[in-house]
């Protein structure tokens, strides 16, 4: 990328692959303002893992599909800022927009395995991105890979080359999709994510149709290619499980705001906020037989959203102030971010601390 | 005594046909029988293909196989009168995978409530089918003046796969077949739609089947496991032993790869190399081309079930020297409840 001046956002440009300011997404339904992300603020190091998780519409996709600023009506990004390196992605205009979808910040989205069109061959479907962008504009010959520009025979070379960072045969790039299984489609998918070498890959549950066998060897294999290309990932997801095995950091999601970041050994070992605690407690476990139980209550409704804290109605610890008082992010311990009132006072009480 | 219901040599092949030289097999010589009494969680467990989901259709009915039998109170299905179908219909019930698809957008969620009571008369009037539905609903933990009276879409995932429980329990049936239950609800609310199960069969003794690929939801919930690879069972018993020590090597594979909530407990990806899916060879093991004991016989004849403990099996030479038991034999070697509570402690 090309280093463009920038007024306020240089100083971060510097140190993050991704940086998000305040962002906020509304969705304008018939029933009302859905508020799907509230003042949601991240940042990404250059080839970090970082897990976002909540429950189904807490709003991790709608901030996944902000970013790509693929939102559609009703939906519409609010106000905030999202900075990829140095740029302002909120600002660019729709062409420009277009030209860094999948040279600067590409997608692995749910199911992706799905989207591949199920008429053309493999081959054409990883050169498909490149050749576009190599036609959106004349200046983009940043990545060195423009597919317009290659040869027959660079082209060819090119596809191998993405096909066995996947661990997939060369052979797959003459196939259709549905001579595919669905952990080889998933593949694909990851090798037309790298295939212009982005800075930020953002990955919404590339595995939840998947065994578990083959889960662990897309992880893995997306761990790989993220280190070779030094590509930052946000892992969209509410696998607990898999966010242990494959993420530094970990962002907990409730009713669009974000309640908890801390890296992943710590939230893990001693969550600290109540949401962040119960949801990692319901966790069946393949060690020990427990009682099963669930986060007791419902997510709240985003067209009425409790006052104060939104976790209020459904905490074991929520006192009057938690039912008026909104309460921000709040960097507690070093690198750890919480936003609780009531902190001091759950994690002071001996007999509730529960360090295992 | 003969069981509520079980299936004997069962073999299932799809397509095939006159003009096809593909068919699939997906279930092969397959055997399992499940008493009355008592009641007991059953989990089968494999990956796509392993041949879980055609096992459900085909205790429920809805499939028959190419060969065996599948035997209702000791009567083949194929043979009951009307009335032993009702009561077929009746006893066993089944929960799906998707809890968003089985419901009719057009209608209101009591609809799936008020149909089977209508279907199978079990209510006399208005009031009495409102109480066993309220009935229902209360013990799958739902309060029936936030639920009746709403359209699916108004609902959780978890919320609609809680009514469907609620609509198997409303008929009383004594086996219930969960096909992939949880797999589509968020991990918060699997713990609710699985303690339901539970309860089901502690409280009103019901048995259940509980269909999964997620071995740690199984072992939570299930006193046995059966492990199925391609159609055959690669490992089968006590699920306390199954989980903890693994003796097929495709269990080991399986438990090897489950994603613990642990940053430092890895999941084990040595069973990466082993792991590229092959098409194995006809006549020997099926996980022969993954394996990563292989050896010679394992390619000529497909491994028995050996007893490697009192209450597990496992299909593979490697413990050749244990006794190997007939197929039909495995739900004997099956733990009751009690006693699987205390195998490890």
């Amino acid at each position: 990328m090309t280093p463009q001046p920038r007024s306020n956002g240089e100083a971060h440009a510097q140190s993050a692959a991704l940086q998000v300011r305040d962002l906020r997404v509304h969705y304008d339904t018939p029933s009302g303002v859905v508020q799907a992300v509230d003042s949601v603020s991240f940042s990404l190091k250059a080839g970090e893992r970082f897990g976002l998780v909540g429950e189904s519409g807490s709003g991790k996709t709608t901030l996944a599909m902000a970013l790509l600023r693929m939102i559609k009506p009703p939906g519409q990004i609010e106000s905030g800022q999202v900075w990829l390196g140095g740029q302002d992605v909120l600002a660019l205009s729709g062409e420009e927009m277009r030209k860094l979808r999948l040279a600067g910040i590409a997608l692995v989205a749910q199911g992706s395995m799905n989207s591949l069109n199920p008429v053309t061959r493999i081959r054409r479907q990883l050169l498909d991105g490149m050749r576009d962008h190599a036609a959106a504009g004349s200046n983009s010959t940043d990545n060195g890979t423009s597919a317009a520009k290659m040869s027959r025979r660079e082209q060819e070379a090119y596809v191998r080359d993405l096909l066995a960072r996947v661990g997939l045969e060369p052979q797959v790039a003459d196939m259709y999709p549905h001579e595919l299984s669905g952990g080889m489609k998933q593949r694909v998918c990851i090798a037309m994510a790298i295939s212009m070498r982005p800075q930020v890959i953002i990955a919404d549950e590339p595995t939840s149709a998947l065994d578990v066998v083959v889960q662990m060897q897309i992880m893995e294999t997306l761990r790989r290619v993220q280190e070779e290309v030094g590509a930052a990932v946000l892992l969209v997801g509410h696998d607990m499980g898999i966010m242990a095995q494959f993420v530094d950091r970990v962002g907990v999601m409730y009713a669009g705001k974000l309640v908890e970041v801390s890296p992943v050994r710590e939230i893990f070992s001693r969550p600290l906020h109540p949401y962040a605690r119960l949801l990692i407690e319901c966790l069946p476990s393949l060690e020990v037989k427990d009682t099963l139980e669930g986060i007791p209550g419902l997510p709240p409704s985003l067209l009425e959203r409790p006052t104060g804290c939104l976790f209020h109605p459904r905490c074991p610890h929520a006192t009057t102030e938690c039912e008026t008082q909104e309460q921000m992010l709040d960097e507690v311990q070093p690198e750890r971010w919480v936003a609780c009132h009531r902190l001091e006072q759950i994690h002071n009480s001996p007999p509730e601390t529960g360090d295992q | 005594m003969s069981a509520l219901l079980e299936v004997q040599h069962i073999t299932k092949v799809f397509g095939g046909g006159l003009f096809s030289r593909n068919s699939t097999t997906a279930l092969e010589d397959f055997s399992l029988a499940i008493a009355s009494e008592p009641p007991s969680i059953t989990a089968v467990v494999g990956e796509s293909g392993s041949g879980k989901t055609t096992l459900a259709r085909i205790l429920l009915g809805l499939e028959t196989p190419t060969e065996g039998q599948v035997l209702y109170q000791g009567k083949d299905l194929r043979e009951l009168s009307t009335s032993e179908w009702h009561s077929f219909r009746r006893d066993v019930q089944v929960v799906f995978q998707d809890p968003f698809e089985v419901y009719n957008p057009f209608y209101k969620i009591d609809h799936v409530l008020t149909t089977p009571i209508a279907k199978f008369g079990l209510a006399k009037s208005q009031q009495e089918r409102q109480t066993l539905i309220e009935e229902a609903l209360h013990s799958v933990g739902l309060r029936p003046e936030n639920t009746l009276g709403r359209r699916p879409h108004q609902l959780s995932g978890g919320q609609r796969q809680r009514i469907m429980v609620a609509r198997a329990l409303l008929l009383r049936p004594r086996l219930i077949v969960a096909d992939e239950p949880v797999s589509m609800i968020d991990a918060s609310l699997r713990a609710t739609v699985l303690g339901n199960l539970r309860q089901l069969n502690e409280e009103f003794g019901i048995s259940v089947v509980y269909i999964t690929h997620d071995l740690t939801t199984a072992y939570q919930i299930s006193e046995n496991i059966i492990v199925m690879y391609s159609g055959s069972v690669a490992e089968a018993g006590d699920i306390n032993l199954v989980v903890k020590q693994p003796q097929h090597p495709y269990t080991q594979l399986l438990i090897g790869s489950v994603p613990q909530p642990d940053p430092d407990r890895r999941w084990n990806t040595e069973a990466m190399a082993a792991s590229t899916a092959a098409t194995g060879g006809s006549n020997g093991c099926k996980f022969f081309a993954r394996c990563p004991h292989a050896m010679s016989q394992c390619a000529d004849s497909a491994p028995p079930l050996f007893q490697t403990d009192a209450h597990r099996l496992a299909a593979c030479y490697l413990h050749e020297a244990s006794p190997s038991l007939p197929a039909e034999e495995m739900a004997s070697l099956f733990v009751g409840r009690g006693a699987s509570a205390n195998a490890l402690s």
